[in-house]
């Protein structure tokens, strides 16, 4: 071990006595900084991602350059002959010679810590920067330059002539960098075989920041078997029956690290460094995957081939659906199908026979695969891409099917991957509950017109109407309320039930029309519900305050009107400030992710007060640009709104959402309160309501832990908007030139240091 | 593992091939502890790779080398600490100082941190390498490398010293120099030097081994291989016709009817219509005869002169054929 450590020392040592090292690294930071830096601003994230792409390639190079000469100079001088009669072990020698390149490289790396700094600081204030793929990618890196060094040190050792030791660890590092790139000439299972091999598809796996005993193994292995190799080239003019016992040995060797890796891949643990744990299955996942009583098959459609971002994707498709199965207790299975290769001869047929429709759009026949697709409610996008150097879109797939016992769940297209674990999750725990959930509910002081929503609800659950007039009880099996009007039909009794419902744990939404509007005139009606203070009174107690006056948007829909302009009636289109529309919801949150454009009419204001124990959401708010009128109201879609008679004082919160233990309760339960129900009216049903209307029932069904699931950041935390030029190119230059000029300065002091010592040296003695 | 009363050195039917050039065959011999042993061969002789396999650099083809009684192919790790090694054209690490050279080689031979200071003095003092310390080795002249070669050899204080042509490449002053310490050095160690140099195995070895070809021709003393030849004294004498030149066989008959003379032979080297020739004799000195008897016959006597034998003629007799 010391000697491995000496020799380390020695090679570190003489390494940086020569300027040739200042030269190869000051090159390898130079051509790094500048190919980074060049477009790091442009791309404008702060991610080190395009570094960690950048220096393996550089590696094929300067892997080998670094440990040409390592052994080859060593035979040409002869000192190989007075290293190899000292007493250690010519696998010590080896060791200490990796060792000592391995060092070297990694110092290399190190001096890229700058750009990680810089990088992080410029990273946008208030969004957490991610050091998991930072730190991946450094480690990555170690692994990576230890397999590509031990190649290189194997080339150094086969030969005396120090460029045929370059050119040798170059072919080596270069093939099994590239291998998997010519993956796709192979047939699957080869081509599997050949990514398998490559060091920069294991790099890449290790750089998203996550630790995988399966990449480790695989580096650790190629490092084994070209050091082990290295050791045997070291001597030569070795007799026969060492070499027939090299051979057999190292037959072994290898056979005995497929079989590891072999294994590796079926029991592996893997390290997730990543902020939010991006590359784990979260506990809900999990759970659901380790009790289920049936099998679970899940056939995912990625076309292959995709162009970034789509091909990492398809990766993290593969990669969770395999931590499903992992997870799992042996009856989950998934398939990954790539819907270009199901094609047969007849499709690709098929493929090529464009018509032009008479708008001259390019149209053709659906292939049978397409139409297999299209049944299964899986559909296509188009995403442009570059082929033979022209931009055109392509037809892809990236959907999801469910199956269990009989019943199928569909995700057509996967929009947003970082919720493909969640959408995945909540499907499969739709799938396997035990019956089917039902929503209790309670209309008063209608008639409200739901008939559209009841039917779009139907479709996954129970809806069962629930009267609570003259004391009568909320029926056993209802697993959630719904609690939709003015209120005021509620008398002591009948919220004494709901509030007998919401403490033993049960989750309740409550649309609470204040104002009450004529559902065929949309009049406001009077004022408001009669006996509602009731019902307030009970929510204020759970922290909601429910206001009376109605919110009005300057964003908002408009209304058909009708014009008569001579002989003529026609409609038109007016704004109509008493219908808010929503345009930007927290696209993070269960109840309004994926939702765009719901419109609120007649809402009035919601709000959330602090209360103990109970934590609050607003889900939904209106624009700044909003105001409160209060009642009587002047609804006419032609009155003037005139700056001067309104005064803007958004936003007013719309929605709330209140989770945790009510008063009194033994459970934790959730609360959905909005100022209106007219949004689940069927008039106003479009379609960002019915998005909206479903994940509040989801998220009255939701279990916990499901609605405890995270979406994973797959975008890139972006640059600070406002870095000043001087500030740019300051980073850009202090990086680029700032870090080899500091090298160089420490070469210069250290070539002093040793100056003086010598003198010093020649005298004492 | 070491044996104390095993000899320093033995080698057994040891043969070793570089695919068709069979460099070694079959050597035996043995090197007890304490001698100092001149390695002789003509070039190509398989001088460099007995030694070679004797530190484990090479492998025997077959046969065996053992050092201290330790197989140097079972445990080359535990023979190769008992030697310290000096190999042909003394490679070194050109791009070190003197003092980080010895102190790299002091951490590759496990010298304790302690013991390393005082060992490496030692070594320093002995090959006189001190005003050199902070000198890059390659900027070194050739005998101050030689220097570095043995201090490195020397620095753990190994009981066998493998020295391959020690004093190769020197000049005459850089001989002397390295001659002396190597015998001084011979004081406490076995020694195996090879050379080409006969008058520095005569100085400093106890024992000479000759081999050619790859096998042993001979194995002896200095001064028993010059006596094997009969007497180490010869008489050249060179002689020439007074009127008119002289038959070869009238002289050879005339030298060898002198009282005492065994031989003769004729010698080389040119006499401008003389012929020279060497006699050996025993016990009567022939010269005052061989005087008279020349002068009678009215030759003129150009040369004689008594003249002491050298391993060289053993050498070169031995390594001829
Ligand atoms: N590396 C080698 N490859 C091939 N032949 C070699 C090698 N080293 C030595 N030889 C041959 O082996 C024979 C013995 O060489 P060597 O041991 O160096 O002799 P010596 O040291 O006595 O001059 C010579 O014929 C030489 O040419
Ligand atoms: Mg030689």
């Amino acid at each position: 071990m010391r000697a491995v450590w000496s020799i380390a020392r020695r090679e570190l040592n003489s390494y940086f006595n020569s300027p040739v090292a200042y030269i190869v690294l000051g090159v390898f930071l130079l051509s790094l900084g500048y190919l980074f830096f060049s477009s790091f601003f442009l791309a404008g994230f702060a991610s080190l991602r395009n570094m960690f792409s950048l220096v393996p390639i550089l590696f094929v190079v300067f892997g080998p350059a670094l440990t040409m000469r390592l052994i080859a100079e060593e035979r040409k001088a002869g000192t190989i002959e007075l290293l190899m009669t000292l007493p250690i072990h010519d696998g010590s020698v080896v060791l200490g010679k990796f060792v000592g390149a391995l060092l070297i490289a990694m110092i290399g790396v190190l001096l890229t810590l700058p750009y990680a700094v810089t990088v992080a600081a410029l990273a946008q204030k208030g969004v957490p920067f991610d050091y998991g793929p930072v730190i991946g990618g450094y480690l990555g890196l170690a692994f990576l330059a230890s397999s590509f060094l031990s190649m290189g040190l194997l080339a150094s050792a086969l030969t005396r002539n120090q460029i045929v030791a370059f050119i040798v660890g170059l072919t080596l590092c270069f093939f099994f960098f590239f291998v998997d790139k010519f993956a796709i000439f192979f047939p699957p299972a080869i081509g599997a075989v050949l990514e398998y091999l490559s060091v920069d598809y294991h790099f890449s796996n290790i750089a998203r920041g996550v630790i995988d005993s399966r990449d480790v193994i695989f580096y650790l292995s190629l490092t084994a078997v070209s050091l082990l190799i290295t050791v045997y080239a070291l001597r030569q003019r070795q007799v026969k029956a060492t070499r027939r016992a090299f051979v057999m040995s190292t037959f072994a060797v290898v056979v005995g690290l497929v079989f590891v890796n072999l294994i590796s891949l079926r029991e592996f643990v893997r390290f997730d460094l990543t902020r939010d744990r991006k590359f784990t299955l979260s506990q809900a996942s999990k759970e659901t995957v380790k009790h289920l009583k049936d099998v679970m098959t899940v056939s995912a459609y990625f076309t292959e081939g995709l162009p970034a971002p789509y091909a990492s994707h398809t990766r993290y498709a593969r990669d969770l659906l395999e931590e499903y199965r992992s997870a799992s207790n042996g009856k989950f299975s998934f398939e990954m199908i790539d819907p270009t290769q199901a094609e047969s001869a007849a499709d690709k047929e098929k493929k090529k026979e464009v018509r032009r429709d008479i708008f001259g759009r390019t149209v053709r026949d659906p292939t049978a695969v397409e139409r297999e697709l299209m049944q299964l409610g899986i559909e296509p996008v188009e995403i442009r891409v570059i082929e033979d150097d022209q931009q055109q879109t392509k037809r892809a797939y990236m959907g999801v099917v469910v199956l269990f016992q009989g019943k199928r769940e569909v995700i057509p297209v996967v929009q947003d991957i970082g919720n493909l674990e969640k959408d995945l999750t909540g499907l499969m725990r739709k799938l396997v509950r035990s019956k089917t959930p039902v929503l209790g509910l309670v209309q008063n002081a209608g008639p409200q017109q739901l008939d559209r929503f009841k039917a779009l609800v139907a479709q996954n659950a129970q809806v069962k109407d629930v009267s609570l007039a003259q004391g009568s009880a909320i029926p056993s099996d209802v697993d959630a309320l719904l609690v939709v009007g003015s209120g005021g039909g509620l008398d002591e009794k009948a919220l004494a039930t709901i509030q007998q419902f919401v403490q033993s744990g049960k989750n309740a939404a409550f649309l609470l029309d204040r104002v009450k509007i004529d559902p065929k005139t949309f009049q406001p009606q009077s004022s408001n519900g009669e006996k509602a203070e009731k019902v307030i009174a009970m929510l204020a107690r759970y922290g909601v305050k429910v206001e009376d006056g109605l919110v009005l948007d300057v964003n908002c829909a408009s209304l058909n009107v009708q014009e008569q302009r001579g002989e003529l009636t026609f409609a038109m289109p007016m704004r109509y400030p008493f219908i808010p529309e929503l345009s930007n919801l927290d696209q993070n949150n269960a109840v309004t992710r994926g939702v765009m454009g719901v419109v609120l009419p007649f809402t009035t204001s919601v709000s959330f007060k602090p209360t103990p124990g109970l934590h609050g959401v607003v889900l939904a708010q209106s624009s700044k640009s909003s105001w409160i009128e209060n009642a009587p109201f002047d609804t006419n879609p032609r009155r003037e709104w005139s700056k001067e008679n309104i005064k803007l004082a958004g936003p007013y919160p719309l929605m709330v959402q209140v989770s945790g233990k009510l008063p009194h309760a033994q459970k934790e339960s959730r609360l959905l309160v909005a100022g209106a129900s007219t949004f689940i009216w069927d008039p106003f049903f479009n379609q960002p309501n019915q998005a909206l209307a479903l994940n509040v029932v989801d998220y009255l069904f939701a279990d916990s832990a499901l609605l405890a699931m995270r979406a994973r950041g797959f975008v890139d935390v972006p640059l600070q908007q406002d870095v000043k030029d001087t500030t740019r190119n300051a980073v850009k230059l202090g990086n680029i030139f700032g870090v080899p000029a500091l090298l160089v300065l420490y070469g210069i002091a250290r070539w002093r240091l040793r100056e003086k010592r010598r003198r010093t040296i020649g005298v004492d003695k | 593992m070491f044996n104390a009363s095993m000899p320093m050195i033995q080698i057994r039917d040891l043969t070793k091939t570089y695919g068709k050039t069979m460099a070694v065959r079959g050597l035996t011999f043995e090197v007890p502890k304490g001698q100092v042993v001149g390695f002789l061969g003509p070039n190509g002789a398989g001088k460099s790779t007995t030694m070679k396999i004797l530190t484990g650099y090479l492998e025997a083809t077959s046969g065996s080398a053992m050092i201290g009684g330790i197989d140097v192919a079972a445990h080359p790790v535990e023979a190769r600490k008992l030697l310290g090694y000096l190999p042909e054209d003394n490679p070194l690490y050109d791009d070190m100082m003197v003092v980080e050279y010895l102190r790299y080689m002091a951490d590759l031979r496990k010298i304790p941190h302690a013991s390393q200071a005082p060992m490496i003095a030692n070594a320093v003092r002995r090959c006189g390498l001190d005003s050199v310390m902070g000198r890059d080795v390659g900027a070194l002249s050739k005998g101050y490398r030689q220097r570095v070669g043995l201090a490195q050899a020397i620095l753990h204080d190994p009981p066998l010293l493998i020295l391959d042509e020690p004093t190769s490449g020197l000049d005459p002053n850089q001989i002397v120099e390295i001659r002396a310490l190597i015998k001084e050095l011979g004081r406490e160690k076995t020694i195996l030097m090879s050379t080409h140099i006969l008058p520095e195995v005569q100085t400093t070895c106890s024992r000479v081994l000759i081999i050619n070809d790859g096998k042993l021709v001979a194995d002896d003393t200095p001064e028993n291989l010059v006596m094997q030849d009969g007497g180490a004294i010869r008489v050249v004498v060179a002689v020439q016709g007074d009127e008119g030149p002289i038959e070869v066989a009238d002289v050879f008959r005339l030298l060898e009817s002198i009282r005492g003379v065994t031989r003769v032979e004729e010698a080389d080297g040119e006499y401008d219509g003389g012929h020279a020739f060497t006699l050996r004799y025993e016990r009567e000195d022939p010269r005052p005869a061989l005087f008279r008897q020349v002068s009678a016959a009215r030759w003129i006597l150009l040369e004689m002169h008594r003249k002491e034998m050298s391993l060289e003629d053993t050498f070169r007799r031995l390594t001829m054929e």
